[in-house]
């Protein structure tokens, strides 16, 4: 290769069009969103209050007693620079029919599906049972369950900081708990509060969704996954010790088990066997470990260093992986309404949910936007929620 | 020193192709235009076309950059993007007597050698079942040459001093500033990826 023929392919190298139009959108789209400049902020003060005091000499010399019409109100606030409080926003009917529960700033709301949200109260977390009956809310040692309209069933207290609880599925006679570094369980009316094990804090415990029994998948303080029949006190399997197991879900049929880590998102059979596994590369980490409706594992991949985040989907049939969607920044954990319709992607860096339906998967078909705002009572510091339920299918 | 093609083109001589690639026509008849400063000072005070503008003279440059530090184009846009976000973000504070090229270069520069450090780093677990990593994309078939290919065979430090020198076209201290480098440190590298890069490019040159 000549010298020239060198410095013509890289003259030459083609601009990257589709690249420069959407970093040109984003970028644009930032500087729409940077507060207004000083500088042409004081000058247009300057000028207004010469405009202003213009129009109030000409009302006195006029001698007009009329209120200055809407027209002339908002001219005046936009001379003088003051803007007209925003509308607060407000949540529009949900896709999915049904409700949401919702945890934001340190309260827990009900969303109902034409968009009427409920302050249940203030709860650290609050998971549903399973027909959506009730509501199982914790804040500091306390475990309470509740009525979707903030009615108190019953509550207890436990001896330490109750960090996470799950309703077991089906008949709804157990509810697991994770407070301090114990696993407990108590049963659906309050009662026999009881110690199962020591747990790893601050992993969320997975009751099997199907078959016989109460089965509970956990994590000890070893790191391993163990799934335990809570009623016959019977171990049934556990893994090797996983570093830095961070979320469990079962899939829907209970075939399989996604275990995710530090290090990986793996898939583990019914027996505790390994089904496929899907190594991270360092910088990137997932969270929000779910399954799709259709029998998909799903987690958000995040990558720290491209700052951006993937909704992955990880098959157990062919142990393939593919990419629903990307977005730049955080994504939150995935949440699939009861009857598989709709997936709404909690989006805090737009400050979205994104809602999508199976038919069109890569494009939301509906935002929500301005979250943050809607659940902040009395405007009081914005904070977007940090987790989304869907309401189970009611009792047939 | 090496050389390709019967040794008509030293590295050096690659060198300045790689320099002139950095700077296209329009480049450079928009260089004849407003003055940066005058630019971000209009930015400063709300003008869109202002932005829209320097991000038209800087996009180029910090996209091909990204791409040849990090030879990713996804990751290139990603970075290129967030550089530019990350100017707006200290717009009203920036202060116009210095020169938003090397700035933004700056930032450009390091986050790919991060990204490319990392995946460097990065390790596959349960190899038996672990396809590749989501989301990545091989580099197009449309831009990759391979010179771009010989320069990802170099460690990503020394892609990077080569990029910011002869890309982007600053000067060795200039370089030792924003990788936080003494200047002794940058021309060794410099020298050591130039007789690597022309290596690189004699064995491609020998394959093809």
């Amino acid at each position: 290769m000549t010298e020239r023929e060198l410095r013509e392919t890289l003259r030459h190298a083609p601009p990257d069009a589709a690249a420069r139009e959407r970093a040109w959108q984003v970028v644009r789209a930032a500087y729409r969103e940077l507060p207004p400049p000083r500088r042409g902020r004081r000058r247009v003060r300057s000028t207004s209050l010469v405009l202003v005091a213009c129009l109030a000499a000409t009302l006195a010399v006029t001698g007009a007693t009329r209120a200055p019409t809407e027209a002339v109100a908002r001219w005046l606030r936009n001379a003088v620079g003051v803007t007209a409080t925003a509308p607060a926003p407000t949540l529009s009917k949900l896709p999915a029919g049904t409700r949401l529960l919702v945890r934001a700033g340190g309260s827990v709301w009900v969303v109902a599906p034409d968009g009427v949200k409920r302050r249940l109260g203030s709860y650290a977390g609050a998971s549903w049972s399973p027909h959506g009956l009730f509501v199982v809310g914790w804040h500091g040692s306390e475990l309470t369950a509740l009525e979707p309209d903030g009615d108190v069933r019953w509550s207890l207290t436990a001896r330490a900081r109750v960090r996470t609880a799950r309703w077991a599925p089906g008949d709804g006679y157990r509810i697991a708990y994770v407070s301090g570094s114990e696993l407990r369980m108590v049963n659906g009316d309050g009662t026999e509060d009881r110690r199962l094990a020591v747990a790893r804090a601050g992993i969320v415990p997975a009751w099997r969704p199907a078959g016989a029994g109460h089965v509970l998948a956990w994590v000890d303080a070893h790191g391993r996954v163990r799934v335990t029949d809570v009623d016959a006190g019977r171990q049934l399997w556990r893994s090797a010790p996983l570093p830095g197991v961070r979320e469990l879900a079962w899939s829907p049929d209970a075939s399989s088990l996604l275990v995710v880590t530090a290090r990986a998102a793996m898939l583990l059979r019914s027996d505790g066997s390994r089904e496929a596994t899907l190594g991270l590369l360092s910088g990137t980490s997932a969270r929000g470990a779910a399954w799709t409706p259709g029998g998909e594992a799903a987690f958000v991949l995040r990558d720290a260093i491209a700052n951006r985040s993937e909704l992955v989907l990880l098959s157990p049939a062919g142990l393939r992986h593919r990419v629903l969607f990307t977005a730049p920044g955080r994504l939150g954990a995935p949440a699939w309404s009861s009857d598989g319709r709709v997936l709404l992607a909690p989006w805090p860096d737009g400050d979205q949910w994104l809602l999508f339906t199976p038919q069109r998967r890569h494009r939301p078909v509906q935002t929500v936007e301005r979250v943050a705002a809607q659940f902040a009572p009395g405007g009081t510091q914005a904070r977007f929620p940090s987790s989304v339920e869907w309401a189970p299918a009611a009792r047939p | 020193m090496s050389s390709m093609d019967g040794g008509e083109a030293s590295v050096e001589q690659l060198a300045v192709a790689l320099s002139d690639a950095g700077a296209t026509a329009g480049d450079r008849r928009r260089r004849r235009g407003r003055s940066e400063a005058a630019l971000v000072r209009a930015a400063q005070d709300g003008s869109e076309e202002a932005v829209a503008e320097l991000f038209d003279r800087h996009w180029e440059a910090a996209h091909r950059a990204a791409y040849l530090i990090t030879h990713d184009r996804a990751a290139a846009e990603d970075i290129a993007q967030e550089a530019f976000l990350a100017a707006l973000r200290a717009l009203p504070r920036f202060d116009r007597r210095r020169p938003l090229r090397p700035w933004l270069h700056r930032i450009v520069a390091n986050r790919a050698i991060d990204w490319a450090r990392a995946r460097q780093l990065r390790r596959e677990v349960g190899a038996e079942a672990a396809p590749e990593l989501a989301g990545s994309e091989p580099a197009s078939a449309e831009w990759p040459d391979h010179v771009a290919a010989a320069l990802a065979q170099l460690p990503p430090e020394q892609r990077a001093v080569i990029v910011l020198r002869h890309l982007l076209e600053l000067t060795p201290r200039e370089i030792a500033d924003v990788l936080e480098l003494p200047q002794g440190t940058v021309n060794s590298r410099l020298r050591r990826g130039l007789d690597a890069l022309g290596g690189a490019l004699a064995e491609s040159e020998g394959e093809r």
